[in-house]
């Protein structure tokens, strides 16, 4: 870990804003984080709760500091007999057993409208809206994606009866969560915003409001500041989130983590083992086994992984040749490549507003300040397959749209040929191919580093034989068909896919 | 489209973690319990030698680990009055397992550990989340502040001396907020000065307490 600049006047003001609760969501995150790296900082915490402690004892009616009042309290008003302990056991096992009695009609009572009878209290409980107040119990279901090609939706089977997977529904802590189907994506949200997309087949469990565990399958998980410290467990090891975006996949031998923004901590939870925390960060990979935790040889994420991750940009599904590559700018081509032909695919910029021109078939830039302008887009683009079935929004002038990259960087020196298709959530407006390769030759690039003059680029990446290649877009605009022929030199394409404006 | 067998790889998996994590209690009770507790009777001979009731020994023992109790909440809890109840449902607890509690240990470390315990379920109920410490955290500072004692308890000499020095003002202010236990809405009708302001003046004047003590610790004073 890097170190922090330290500011002690500014450490101690924030450390008595959130003793008086008035400290935002981000200065909160910064002190949280700074605490945990940073030893200084806790004493300074520890010290000033400390003094806070000692101000507050010099009260003498609420808060005696010989803690009498507390002793009294604790031990009832009256003074102790016998039968004080005997009470409050038996207090205790009747609301034991009543909360464990409502759990038990709750959970074998299947999901969905319930009878309206006002005697039914498992029906009263589950119809009343939650207080502001109350602790969340459950996750939400908010997304389900499957095999279109399946005759059936997916289904899981809880108190013996078998239900669909529905948007909205609710599963509650503790409760076993199954994805039995293949090509099966659950994405659940919890109470303090923490989104984790599942893959089938996976075994779940939902532990509590800020943590879960995987026994088998793959997750990509995306938490929010407020869920710092969310904590996946596998039977492997504990993996906790610093303010990230991640995706692990846990098979019986050993658990494959991968970081896409942000960083995590990893460290092993076998019986008698003490493991030293482990951070990650962005790109960053690890597989943790019983005994260890290990570098990958490859760093980039499985494939086991890829198709998890490119739900979460957008794409649905890839096919043949193509292989989704998250979250990295093109990358030389034998690290990408790993010894085998292949093109990927990699979300290149998101949610960019663009002027549309569908007469002339172009794109001019909607940007903010004449410097991105100026630097981005100098000259409308000219797309060369552009959709008409692209179902966009009424003013298609101005539209918000992902760009995705296609690279094909062929391994040998020959001919090649390689042919694959790619689904996305949202229509694709427009494909732009290129006589040469497309970051030598457009400005849309979000890496300066890869916008340079023609003269500057390498032979062999000066384009390919384009006469060969075939694109083609679905009737649906959802799908995208290539067939890439490249002889030594680079093959890329760039897609135009809607992103319609949260 | 492929299945998942959950006769084979599930149920491996499913063992797997019910054995890690009977094996984690095991520790985890070790941990807690490393001298076997001795039964503790209804009565019992104090260092005097005179017969005192567990009630009773209960009470002394609570009293002389309060302070230490409620310094350990208030540090992890942001509102005095939250960290009071910490101490207090605590301090239940204590009770309910003060049969366990073995006499050659010291009581205000095993209250301590209840209390720990206790701020970490406050925690993980309070609402918004982003306010709230999370379980390894509080480790930490636990940790750390285990590992302070001394230190604080020369700070809080040095804060009597502080406290004296503060200017006229802000020395009635922190008289009548702590000492008197008047409220803010009372001080702001008295003053004749906003809420706001006196929230501000407040923090203002712990902040320079603060400094003061560090100060002193330093010798800079």
């Amino acid at each position: 870990m890097s170190e922090v600049p330290f500011d002690f006047r500014s450490v101690l003001d924030s450390i008595e804003k959130w003793h008086a609760g008035n400290l935002c969501e981000l200065e909160t995150y910064r002190l949280k984080e700074l605490l945990r790296h940073d030893a200084r900082a806790r004493q300074i915490f520890v010290e000033y709760g400390d003094m806070l402690a000692t101000l507050d004892l010099t009260v003498g009616a609420e808060a005696s500091p010989d803690g009498s009042h507390v002793a009294v309290r604790a031990l009832g008003t009256h003074r102790f007999d016998g039968h004080w302990r005997r009470y409050w056991m038996l207090a205790s096992t009747i609301t034991v057993t009543a909360i464990c009695a409502v759990l038990v009609i709750w959970w074998a009572t299947p999901m969905g409208p319930l009878p309206a009878s006002p005697h039914d209290l498992a029906a009263q409980i589950r119809n009343s809206p939650p207080p502001e107040t109350s602790i969340s119990s459950s996750v939400t279901v908010t997304d389900v994606f499957w095999n279109e090609n399946s005759d059936r939706h997916p289904m899981f089977s809880r108190a013996g009866q078998d239900l669909p997977y529905t948007v909205g529904m609710t599963i509650p802590f503790q409760a076993s969560f199954v994805l039995e189907d293949a090509d099966l994506f659950v994405r659940v949200r919890y109470a303090n915003g923490a989104d984790l997309l599942f893959q089938g087949p996976a075994t779940v469990y939902f532990d509590s409001e800020n943590s879960a565990s995987i026994l088998a399958g793959r997750v990509s998980c995306v938490i929010p500041p407020a869920a710092v410290g969310f904590t996946i467990l596998s039977p492997h090891g504990r993996i906790r989130d610093l303010g990230t975006e991640f995706a692990v996949s846990v098979s019986e031998e050993e658990t494959d983590v991968s970081v896409v923004k942000g960083s995590v901590e990893c460290e092993l939870t076998g019986p008698g083992i003490v493991s030293e925390l482990t951070t990650l960060f962005a790109g960053d990979r690890r597989l943790i086994n019983d005994q260890q935790i290990r570098h990958p040889n490859v760093s980039l994420p499985p494939d086991s992984l890829s198709s998890i991750l490119g739900h979460r940009s957008g794409i649905r599904k890839t096919q043949g040749a193509i292989h989704y590559a998250p979250g990295f700018a093109p990358l030389p081509r034998e690290k990408i490549n790993r010894g085998e032909e292949r093109m990927y695919v990699y979300l290149e910029r998101q949610s960019t507003p663009l002027a549309w021109d569908q007469q002339q078939g172009t794109f001019s830039t909607l940007l903010s300040t004449e410097m991105e302008s100026a630097v981005l887009l100098p000259e409308p683009l000219r797309p060369e397959h552009h959709s008409r079935s692209a179902r966009l929004s009424k003013d298609s002038d101005r539209i918000v749209v992902d760009t995705y990259l296609l690279n094909f960087f062929p391994t040998g020196k020959g001919k090649t040929v390689l042919a694959g298709s790619m689904t996305f959530h949202n229509d694709i407006i427009a494909v732009m191919t290129s006589p040469k390769t497309l970051d030598a030759t457009d400005r849309f690039s979000p890496n300066p580093e890869f916008i340079k003059a023609w003269e500057q680029r390498t032979s062999s990446a000066r384009g390919s034989n384009e006469a060969e290649d075939f694109v083609s877009v679905s009737d649906d605009a959802k799908t995208l068909t290539v067939s890439l022929q490249a002889s030594g030199a680079g093959d890329q394409l760039r897609i135009f896919v809607y992103s319609p404006e949260k | 489209m492929r299945r998942f067998v959950r006769g084979t790889k599930s149920r491996s998996n499913w063992l797997r973690l019910v054995r890690r994590t009977a094996l984690e209690a095991t520790h985890n009770q070790s941990v807690y319990s490393v001298v076997k507790p001795r039964p503790i009777l209804d009565t019992h001979e104090d260092e005097a030698g005179h017969q005192v009731t567990k009630e009773e020994e209960f009470i002394h023992l609570l009293m002389v680990s309060y302070r230490s109790m409620y310094s350990y909440a208030r540090t992890l809890v942001p509102s005095a009055a939250d960290a009071e109840e910490c101490v207090q449902e605590a301090s239940l607890r204590l009770w309910q397992k003060f049969h366990e509690f073995d006499r050659d240990e010291s009581f205000s470390r095993w209250a301590r550990g209840f209390v720990r315990r206790v701020v970490k379920n406050f925690h993980r109920k309070k609402r918004p989340g982003y306010t709230t410490l999370d379980d390894d955290l509080i480790e930490k500072l636990a940790a750390t502040q285990g590992g302070s004692q001394e230190l604080l308890d020369l700070r809080r000499e040095f804060l009597e001396s502080c406290l004296k020095r503060l200017p006229q003002n802000d020395r009635k202010l922190i008289h009548s907020y702590y000492e008197l236990g008047e409220s803010i809405a009372a001080l702001s009708r008295r003053l004749g000065r906003s809420q706001a302001a006196i929230y501000q003046a407040i923090h203002r004047t712990r902040v320079a307490l603060f400094m003061c003590v560090d100060r002193s610790l330093k010798g800079g004073d």
